[in-house]
């Protein structure tokens, strides 16, 4: 894909779409519900009005937004409804791959529940790839079959999900999952706390970009030596030296 | 018990005047907070939390005004003191720490200049004095190399570094109340919760009273004593917190338990609260929260539930627990 042309690229989108974390920006102003849904269905061939419409109220009633809004404009909705637009729009496409950024970050939690529910729904229902980025380990864990932590732009753990939030392998994702505050008051756990601040990003620690933060005993390796993935149990991976030994 | 009443507000309300109509943003909100413990406030955007908030500062601009109530910090009426008085408890005996701290902290200063600013203000220090104290202060806030810190400006420094320096401003004057607005929402989960923790030890070392505002109800949980959970205005539900997370009474509070996702428990699903907040300028006439509630009755619709008192400690505002009676607009007595 990074090899391909922008020409060949474009006939590829309709196939990999994106759902944004601010449904404020990613919607045009000037246009009504109606037409923002409409305008993927154009560029794939839909012409007729009647073939529009129809296809319209589907996309809305997938997302439970209320047919009789559909000519109103943008600004006229909440966050939650919004984000159900921008999440119709992007199955207009009939996409095989949705990558969805940050997609309730910015919703309280009533809403961000009802739009979980959505997108779970549409996943089983459409069978849709989703790779769902958010920093919310909780929402994850509600969502996803598998984890991927990142810390500085390298990914240090992936594996199913239930193994990585009961038996995290990297000392990164168990610091996270510690500091998550629980609802359930003895479920806290005595939190790894993790001192200070990530680096900048301009100057990535030698050897383990964790190292700086690490709470482990670290042996002169995680100074010296860029720990590599490596699957510690079957399809549950993480970055560091110390993985296996614990 | 041996706390004793450090603020007791009594009937706030607070509204703004609008194009649109008058919005009951505060309406009728009741509640104490006793010294030395943390009082949650819970709620979605919009409830009215904050407003809550600033009007015990008495910061609320307009178009907003506080309508009437009554707000007691340590037996003193608060609006009925002169500004000049005002301006010595705000920041001097109350003291506030906001969410976003780049917009709160003024970027024209340094860091020492603020501290400093704040000590002199209310007579605690100046001079060389001052800059002594605020290295003291940003030590104590779990900042390395305090004494460089102090020239440096609110860009220079991390998000988690800036909140920090809100809390050792905020703490400087040494106040009896620190009311914390979201103060860990802009910060990553791991910044977070060096920062709870910072805001738990001052608490404990200086016996602070908090009231901690937040939409987050694992942070009501871990860092709270009790908690008020608040609706369109209203306080719907208040207790202390493990009883109000293990038997939540009013409808809004076990619907919101209900939408959190739980980590590492992929059995127990979630069940969203359908529906959406009602327009404050057009509230609708009963319950507030009677269109999204689950448990709706007739009568829900037509008149506003007062504030009953199931059990010892614990107080809700929903028809499940108490008569109808004659209430058209909830007078709260707690």
């Amino acid at each position: 894909m990074l090899e391909i042309a922008s020409g060949e690229l474009r006939q590829l989108r309709p196939r990999m779409q994106m759902i944004f974390q601010d449904p404020f920006s990613s919607l045009n102003p000037h246009k009504t519900v109606e037409q923002i849904i409409a305008l993927p269905l154009r560029i794939r061939g839909t012409r007729s009005r009647e073939a529009l419409d129809k296809r319209i109220k589907e996309l809305l009633q997938l997302v439970g937004f209320d047919l009789s809004q559909a000519h109103r404009f943008p600004h006229q909705f909440s966050g939650g409804q919004r984000q159900r637009i921008g999440i119709a729009r992007t199955l207009a496409c009939e996409p095989e791959l949705v990558i969805a950024d940050e997609p309730v970050a910015s919703l309280d939690v009533s809403i961000q529940a009802q739009i979980l529910e959505i997108l779970r729904g549409l996943q089983q229902r459409f069978r849709l790839t989703t790779v769902f980025i958010s920093h919310d380990i909780s929402v994850v864990s509600h969502v996803s079959q598998r984890i991927a932590i990142m810390y500085l732009g390298k990914i240090v753990e992936i594996g199913p999900a239930q193994s990585v939030i009961r038996q995290p392998l990297h000392p990164y994702t168990r610091a996270l999952l510690d500091a998550v505050p629980r609802i359930e008051r003895g479920a806290q756990k005595e939190a790894a706390l993790l001192s200070g601040d990530p680096p900048s990003p301009m100057s990535i620690p030698p050897g383990c970009r964790f190292h700086t933060r690490c709470y482990l005993d670290q042996i002169p390796q995680c100074r010296s030596t860029e720990p590599q993935l490596r699957a510690v149990r079957p399809s549950h991976s993480a970055a560091c030296h110390l993985a296996a030994s614990q | 018990m041996m706390e004793r009443t450090l603020l007791e507000v009594k009937n706030l309300q607070t509204h703004f005047s609008t194009y649109r109509g008058t919005l009951r943003a505060v309406d009728g909100v009741s509640l104490t907070v006793r010294r030395g413990e943390t009082l949650a406030l819970v709620g979605e955007s919009g409830c009215g939390k904050s407003v809550t908030g600033l009007s015990i500062m008495r910061l609320v601009r307009r178009p907003g005004r506080i309508i009437q109530g009554e707000i007691s910090f340590d037996k003193e009426d608060l609006l009925k003191k002169p500004r000049a008085e005002m301006r010595q408890i705000r920041g001097g005996r109350i003291a506030m720490v906001f969410q976003d701290p780049l917009s709160t902290l003024n970027p024209a200063f340094t860091v020492q200049n603020q501290i400093s600013e704040s000590l002199k203000i209310h007579g605690v220090a100046s001079g060389r004095e001052a800059k002594e104290r605020s290295i003291q202060l940003l030590e104590a806030m779990g900042i390395p190399a305090a004494r460089e810190r102090l020239r440096n400006y609110p860009h220079e420094l991390s998000g988690g570094m800036r909140q920090r320096v809100m809390i050792a401003i905020a703490a400087s004057c040494e106040p009896e109340l620190l009311i914390a607005d979201e103060p860990t929402t802009a910060l990553d989960v791991t910044l977070q919760a060096q920062i709870m923790d910072l805001l738990a030890q001052i608490k404990k070392e200086r016996g602070l009273a908090i009231i901690l505002i937040t939409h987050d109800l694992g942070i009501v949980s871990q860092f709270s004593d009790r908690a008020a959970v608040m609706y369109a205005g209203h306080i719907v539900e208040q207790g202390a917190v493990e009883s109000l997370l293990e038997e939540p009474l009013h409808p809004y509070t076990r619907g919101l338990l209900q939408c959190v996702p739980r980590l590492g428990r992929p059995d127990l699903p979630i069940t969203p609260i359908e529906g959406s907040v009602p327009d404050m300028a057009a509230l609708p006439t009963g319950c507030r929260f009677a269109p999204r509630c689950p448990h709706v009755m007739e009568h829900c619709w037509q008149s506003m539930p007062l504030t009953y008192e199931p059990a010892p400690g614990r107080s809700v505002r929903c028809f499940l627990y108490g008569e109808a009676g004659d209430s058209v607009r909830g007078v709260d007595t707690t």
